[in-house]
């Protein structure tokens, strides 16, 4: 009885642990694509989106610890690494580099939010 | 490098916590089932402890899962005979009634040498004295001695003697164990008289073992058991 009642408490666990980390990552990646998608915007129309760019960047830093604890390191730092560039880029007028590196994010992003879709694909 | 520590030390502790849950067993007596998640467990372990990169969180959340679905296998594995059949299989009767059963040996994959090799493990080195042999779904081979080659028991030669009972250590080291002594009944008063008595105090013992019928075993620190 007492193994029972561990082994319903670490379910109990792992099941809190699971949808956390879905409601956390759905919720931080959506918020960023959508924020590098104004900046995208704004950078077309204005031809500089240095303010959009910054603030990106800024909440990917606020998120950027919680999603380490449920997504690998690896793909925060890609993330971190084309977020910059696009902030660089993002300073400089009709610039295709901007673009580039605006799509990578978005990818990098997508990558993320695919991960946590139970599908064939992420099983096998 | 310091990351590499507390990971090491956080994996150690929920490692710790699985074999821990999952009870006390050597490898050899380990089922089938244990055995694999046993394996598991360290290769899970091994990932983020290796590659800093990879989540601890992944790694834990796979421990605590295998404890789940092996608490839920073995509480299923009680209740249901089917069950525990899948899951641990079947013993095998090697040697049946004096007679060895070679099908039984193909079946299980054992050679005349690994029979008589586990016999002798079993202190049998005559096969012809063996009437039961059981191969144990944990590998080991419980052995019974045809009647007239067991060796005689107290019972057989009519012998009383007194009920054996069970000496728990009350000194370890100098330091009184309380939980003995609560099992024993006995108070700290009590068992300074008997210190007293044999003419020593709890600090001067190494070890001091007492049963119920007040057998007492003392081995004072500094001398030779």
């Amino acid at each position: 009885m007492k193994r029972l009642i561990i082994a319903a408490i670490l379910l109990a666990l792992v099941i809190a642990t699971y949808l956390t980390s879905l409601f956390y990552i759905t919720d931080s990646c959506n918020t960023a694509k959508s924020m590098i998608q104004n900046t995208i915007k704004v950078y077309s129309e204005k031809e500089t989106a240095e303010k959009e760019a910054k603030n990106t960047q800024k909440y990917w830093d606020k998120k950027e610890p919680l999603l380490s604890i449920f997504v690998n390191h690896d793909r925060i730092d890609d993330i971190e690494t084309a977020i910059s560039l696009m902030n660089v880029y993002a300073k400089i007028p009709k610039n295709e580099l901007f673009y580039e590196y605006a799509d990578n994010v978005k990818v990098l992003i997508h990558q993320i939010l695919e991960d946590t879709k139970i599908t064939m694909h992420s099983i096998f | 490098m310091i990351t590499t520590i507390i990971r090491t030390i956080i994996l150690y502790i929920f490692v710790t916590f699985a074999i821990r849950v999952m009870g006390k067993r050597q490898i050899g007596d380990m089922q089938p089932n244990e055995l694999v998640i046993t394996l598991l467990i360290s290769e899970i372990v091994a990932i983020p402890l290796q590659d800093i990169s990879q989540p601890i969180l992944s790694g834990v959340v796979a421990i605590f899962m295998l404890i789940v679905l092996e608490i839920v296998m073995s509480c299923l594995s009680l209740k249901s005979v089917k069950i525990r059949k899948f899951m641990s299989g079947n013993s095998v009767v090697i040697i049946n009634n004096g007679i060895v059963d070679q099908n039984a040996m193909k079946n299980v994959r054992m050679t005349v040498l690994d029979l008589v090799e586990q016999l002798r493990g079993q202190n049998v080195f005559d096969i012809s004295t063996v009437a039961f042999a059981v191969l144990e779904i944990n590998g080991n081979l419980s052995v019974l001695l045809k009647s007239g080659d067991q060796p005689a028991t107290v019972k057989d030669m009519g012998i009383k003697k007194e009920k054996a009972a069970l000496p728990l250590p009350v000194i370890s080291d100098g330091k009184v164990l309380m939980d003995s002594l609560k099992a024993l009944n006995i108070t700290t008063e009590t068992l300074n008289k008997k210190l007293h008595a044999n003419h020593t105090t709890a600090s001067e013992v190494f070890l001091m073992t007492l049963d119920r019928y007040d057998n007492i075993s003392i081995v004072k620190k500094g001398s030779n058991i």
